[in-house]
């Protein structure tokens, strides 16, 4: 049987720490302002009876992707096992998908990410700190913290202008037999990623056991990405 | 407010549509008499591919990888209404110059009614997937009326257009086929469209709701100043005393074509806008 992998986010077991934030940052190198894996934050009541609510959000690689119908050139795609992935090498950069998933959770790269550290020699203090380009040469990298894994398949390691990127659920990673980067990091256990086809596999119990929510359910988007647990 | 689409994909809407509607009004007057409207369909059949190219372009320039363009020729996705209309626009503008070229070095006469006619066809096609690609991204205000609001708009911006480019025979066409009659059904065609995309947003979701109200709220001058009254209102009205003999149709054309023209590119430029708010 084929694989369709999904995740679970735990509310209740969430705090709020934004290390997924983080570990997709650093796993899929993407620039200052582009974060695939995020959250939003809701507040609720009148004082004194205030509440909030914290949902860490990514794309949920619906089974009836919007981003996917719109695309002219099949850029966003979906793959075999359900993963809805880019292929930047034929994005026009219409942003047409951007304006088709409801999610908000697709970016376009206005510049070349981190190309400040190709181009920018200032340094704080003059012949006392590094400036960008020279941590990138010394490091021998486009950028300190670069991961080349990302680069895996083909996919541009880091996105050049003009095209849109978005969470992969780390298919990278998935394809060599590990968990998406985000889930690993998380201090909390709050996530639990697997294939959904596997009736054994801890995601598929996991949603049994449990009333599982989705985003924007109206939408009829068939989100992968499922919610159980309150976080207050 | 960050624009995923800015005005160049406005004017792209825009200058399409002028081209198709110049385009459709040039061929039902080379099927009626080519040899009397020659001046008319000529002009017309030049400018349409010109004003479908300078959209392209400006689209193009908006575009993030438009070096790309040419994969969608081969990497087609068939739900995706814009995959479909790159092939259309291509392809209507390949047809379109070739009868433009064929008219300035040839004339009316010698073309082929048959390309003519396909021409149209896509001219037709080209017009309807203006509304058709907004309406496919299926946000909240770009609802089914889109197709119809978006090609009735083209169809009354690019006649208009060639009235104005032939201001000595406008009135002879006018008489011949009862122009003020016939624009203002279709400028009623087109209000009740619009009417019908207000209502829907009005009363359908908590959110179609919400637009609504930032339609009326904050867009009020651009909706019904320039989009209703100049677009719609003072030709019908302008029309509408030349029906009643209160005027004549010269002397009101050209203030009333002009109208219409701005107020197609201010429904279109406000109906793509209003989307991205959603
Ligand atoms: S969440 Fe958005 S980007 Fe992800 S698959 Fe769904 S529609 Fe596409
Ligand atoms: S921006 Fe790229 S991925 Fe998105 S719809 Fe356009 S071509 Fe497809
Ligand atoms: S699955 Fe991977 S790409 Fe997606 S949010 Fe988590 S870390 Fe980022």
């Amino acid at each position: 049987m084929t694989k369709k992998y999904g995740m679970i986010i735990d509310l209740h077991r969430c705090v709020g720490c934004g290390a997924c934030n983080l570990a997709c940052k650093s796993e899929n190198n993407t620039p200052v302002g582009i974060d695939w894996a995020s959250h939003k934050i809701e507040t609720y009541g009148v004082f004194p009876k205030v509440t909030y609510t914290h949902t860490p959000t990514l794309c949920n690689h619906c089974e009836d992707a919007p981003c996917v119908r719109v695309c002219p050139t099949h850029a966003m795609h979906k793959t075999e096992e359900g993963f809805v992935v880019h292929d930047p090498s034929i994005c026009i950069g219409c942003k047409s998908c951007m304006l088709a998933d409801p999610y908000g959770v697709i970016h376009f790269n206005t510049k070349d990410a981190f190309i400040e550290f190709a181009t920018d020699t200032s340094s704080e203090v003059k012949d006392g700190t590094f400036s960008k380009k020279e941590l990138s040469d010394k490091s021998k990298a486009p950028f300190p913290n670069f991961n080349a894994e990302r680069g895996a398949g083909g996919y541009e390691a880091i996105r050049r202008a003009g095209a849109v990127e978005k969470c992969t659920f780390c298919n990278h990673r998935v394809a060599k037999g590990l968990a998406p980067a985000c889930v690993v990091a998380c201090p909390a256990d709050a996530r639990i990623f697997g294939d959904m086809n596997d009736p054994k596999s801890q995601i598929t119990k996991v949603l049994k056991e449990n009333k599982p929510t989705v985003l924007l359910p109206e939408k009829g988007t068939n989100p992968k990405v499922f919610y159980i647990g309150s976080y207050n | 407010m960050y624009l995923l689409w800015d005005i160049r994909v406005s004017l792209d809407l825009f200058l399409g549509g002028l081209g198709v509607g110049a385009f459709l009004m040039g061929a039902v007057l080379y099927y009626i008499d080519a040899k009397i409207y020659e001046g008319i369909v000529k002009k017309a059949f030049i400018f349409a591919p010109l004003l479908v190219m300078a959209g392209l372009v400006l689209l193009l320039s908006e575009l993030g990888r438009p070096m790309n363009v040419i994969k969608t020729l081969y990497a087609i996705n068939p739900t995706s209404f814009m995959s479909v209309g790159i092939f259309l626009q291509l392809t209507f503008v390949a047809l379109s110059l070739y009868i433009a070229f064929s008219v300035l070095t040839k004339g009316t006469v010698i073309l082929c009614a048959k390309v003519v006619y396909t021409c149209a066809i896509l001219a037709g096609l080209v017009g309807l997937y203006h509304g058709f690609l907004l309406s496919g991204i299926a946000r909240e205000p770009w609802n089914n009326a889109m197709p119809v609001i978006f090609f009735v708009s083209s169809i009354l911006a690019g006649s208009s257009l060639i009235l104005l480019l032939n201001i000595n025979s406008a009135e002879e066409v006018a008489k011949k086929f009862k122009l003020p009659i016939v624009i203002n059904m279709v400028l009623t065609l087109e209000l009740a469209a619009i009417f019908a995309w207000v209502y829907n947003l009005a009363l359908t979701t908590a959110s179609s709701k919400h637009i609504y109200d930032v339609l009326m709220s904050s867009f009020g001058v651009e909706f019904w100043g320039l989009s209703i009254v100049v677009g719609l209102i003072i030709p019908l009205t302008l029309f509408t005393l030349v029906l009643l003999g209160k005027t004549t149709f010269k002397s009101v054309f050209v203030l009333a074509s002009i109208a219409i023209v701005v107020g197609s590119f201010f429904l279109k430029n406000l109906v793509v806008y209003l989307g991205q708010m959603a």
